[in-house]
């Protein structure tokens, strides 16, 4: 009887164990991504980030000074006051540059976010009609992205914005349709090199329509690389809004965004260096976390580490 | 064996277009030329060849997952060629395949069950979860799957154990006919032996007719009831597989079987033949034998001519000069 008992006791031990070791490769990438300590420290980074951008009403209480409040006292810009409060400086108008900052941040971050997932949505379904089609209409449809490339899109998102008027919503969406098109390359080269398979072959074999072979079995495998190209369309698309925002195209006042300020601050560069050391640092720091987070997960995600 | 034939190729030939740029022009390559041949109810037939010789590409063509250039194909009596894929579909469940590279032919992001239990989805729509959950249960079973097994990811699986998945996965729907492409090739020596059992195991109790592909003669031996030889698209050799065994008659047969090592130290036992020089291109047109090039009884009618399979001493042949 013990003896039974023991080899029971076995099987249930080498069960749990298996469950233990049964990890689907999103398990995997994620505990590589967690020894990875530079990724978990950009991550640690851009989650303060983004709980500033997210409290950013919080500075106005802190400071005393609401957003668009023109401090008479420190009109046309005065360096960094910390009996005034404001820590950062003020702009020509007299407004506290850490409070502009938080908000610029914030507007900084949704650009990047909406625009990211038109991007997202635009690029993955693209380039997986793309690369699933093959033949003549992948070849008509990458002329198209050529094309599309050789293309000044900035240019075109300029034009784009002086006809539909200077509204947010139009760059996000504007600079999303710009940078979609590296998202949609890198997801057909995925897609083509999924598309002879042995296990897509193995599903058409059985009989599954084209349509569960893209969700059951290309989409699961392109996601890990489509977030890996989001974090790097992110910063991308940052710097395009503070392109636009440099140019006088971004948000419109009293709103900003880091891109807005930093050009603000740029006039007066010699003069007053304050008013771009903290957006700069702001956006510095952005870009450096979604770069370092970005490599981090692709490494996670490295086929080639399976 | 007077029966209709479950399956009837009749001159199938698939050709391919490749490479061609604007220099040197579209080539085409020439994977199956008029491939003949039928397959009774219960069979065994084994296809074997050198790699490259277009082995896979004819049980792609068989399934109708590459376009069928020439010929017909007839399962049932029923000629596949001019089948949509969507009027194709619900006979896929009556031809299963199994493939190459285990861990490969399985989706890695999908856990076993879910792998296992696709083909049920798409032929079986209408069983709900714990249905089709008791069928993977069983198939598993059946081709010794612990129950375990069933939530892990094909990453975590030897190629012995993934290939079992695989063959399960082919199972599952009850096929008739099971088109196995190298099932061994990857798979360590030790574990070959375990897998080639299972299958044969598997088509005994099911009564399962089966195209065996291997480049390895030796595989197949011990499971074939015919045996048809492939060199660069062509048949050369098809018959019992006994036969061919014992007596090959055509020389490239005999090249195949030289390199078998074998227990046989008899006085006539077959002379050694070595297979020298590389596969032609695959993209020539043969106006003779495809094997003239390196075949050591060659003489000019062999390239001038091309012969056809031809009845010989109890199975067919294309070569001008057969003989052992
Ligand atoms: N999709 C394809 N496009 C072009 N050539 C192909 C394709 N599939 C196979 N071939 C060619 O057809 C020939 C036969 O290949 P294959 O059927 O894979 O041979 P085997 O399975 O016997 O090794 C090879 O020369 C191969 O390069
Ligand atoms: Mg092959």
């Amino acid at each position: 009887m013990s003896l039974l008992n023991r080899t029971n006791n076995e099987a249930a031990l080498e069960a749990a164990v298996t469950t233990l070791q049964s990890r689907s490769l999103t398990q995997l990438a994620i505990t590589r991504f967690l020894r990875n300590r530079v990724a978990v420290g950009a991550s640690i980074v851009l989650l303060i980030l983004v709980a500033l951008a997210v409290f950013a009403p919080v500075f106005e209480l802190l400071t005393g000074y609401p957003m668009e409040f023109q401090d008479r006292d420190f009109y046309s810009g005065k360096p960094p006051n910390w009996e005034a409060q404001h820590y950062l400086g003020t702009d020509y108008n007299g407004r506290d540059i850490l409070v502009r900052t938080m908000f610029g941040m914030r507007i900084s971050m949704m650009v990047a976010l909406v625009a990211a997932t038109v991007a997202l949505v635009i690029g993955i379904s693209y380039g997986a009609i793309s690369g699933l089609a093959g033949g003549m209409v992948d070849t008509i449809m990458m002329r198209i992205l050529d094309l599309l490339y050789s293309f000044p899109l900035t240019l075109i998102a300029v034009i784009a914005l002086a006809y539909f008027g200077r509204n947010i919503m139009i760059v996000f969406v504007i600079i999303g349709l710009v940078e979609w098109q590296l998202m949609a390359r890198v997801i057909r080269g995925q897609v083509l090199s999924l598309r002879n398979a042995e296990f897509i072959e193995a599903a058409r074999a059985t009989g599954v329509r084209p349509f569960g072979i893209l969700v059951r079995h290309i989409v699961p495998n392109v996601t890990g690389v489509a977030i890996v190209y989001m974090t790097l369309i992110i910063p991308e698309v940052i710097l395009v809004e503070s392109f636009l925002g440099y140019l006088g195209l971004g948000v419109q006042e009293p709103d900003t965004s880091l891109g807005v300020l930093i050009s603000e601050g740029a006039n007066a560069i010699e003069q007053k260096p304050w008013m771009t050391y903290g957006p700069g640092i702001f956006l510095v720091v952005l870009l450096m976390a979604l770069n370092f987070l970005g490599d981090g997960l692709r490494d996670a995600f490295d086929p080639k580490d399976r | 064996m007077s029966a209709e034939p479950l399956l009837t190729v009749d001159r199938v030939s698939v050709h391919f277009r490749a490479g061609g740029n604007l220099l040197t022009g579209v080539s085409l390559v020439r994977a199956v030329e008029g491939v003949s041949f039928t397959l009774q109810q219960g069979e065994t037939l084994s296809i074997v060849g050198e790699s490259g010789s277009g082995k896979s590409t004819l049980a792609r063509a068989i399934l109708r997952l590459v376009p069928v250039t020439k010929g017909s194909l007839h399962y049932r009596g029923e000629n596949l060629v001019t089948l949509s894929q969507d009027q194709m579909r619900p006979r896929r469940r009556m031809m299963q395949m199994v493939f190459q590279d285990p861990i490969a032919s399985l989706s890695p992001r999908r856990t076993v069950e879910q792998i296992i239990e696709e083909p049920l989805r798409v032929h079986f729509p209408d069983l709900d979860r714990a249905e089709r959950a008791q069928r993977v249960a069983e198939t598993m079973d059946a081709i010794g799957l612990l129950p375990d097994m069933r939530n892990r990811y094909p990453h975590e699986f030897s190629g012995g154990q993934a290939q079992r998945i695989g063959i399960a996965r082919a199972l599952i729907v009850e096929p008739e006919l099971l088109v196995a492409d190298e099932p061994v090739s990857a798979l360590d020596v030790s574990i070959q032996a375990q897998v080639l059992n299972l299958l044969a195991e598997i088509k005994q109790a099911r009564s399962l007719s089966l195209l065996f592909i291997s480049h390895d003669l030796s595989v197949v031996q011990h499971v074939s009831d015919n045996l048809m030889v492939l060199y660069l698209g062509h048949v050369m050799e098809v018959g019992p597989a006994g036969t061919i065994y014992s007596r090959p008659q055509n020389p490239y047969t005999q090249a195949l079987l030289s390199a078998v090592p074998r227990m046989d130290f008899s006085a006539d036992r077959p002379k050694r033949t070595r297979l020298t020089g590389d596969l032609p291109s695959p993209t020539l047109e043969h106006v003779g034998c495809p094997f003239a090039s390196r075949c050591p009884r060659a003489q000019a009618l062999c390239s001038t001519d091309k012969p056809v399979l031809t009845p010989v001493d109890g199975r067919e042949v294309a070569c001008h000069f057969p003989g052992s």
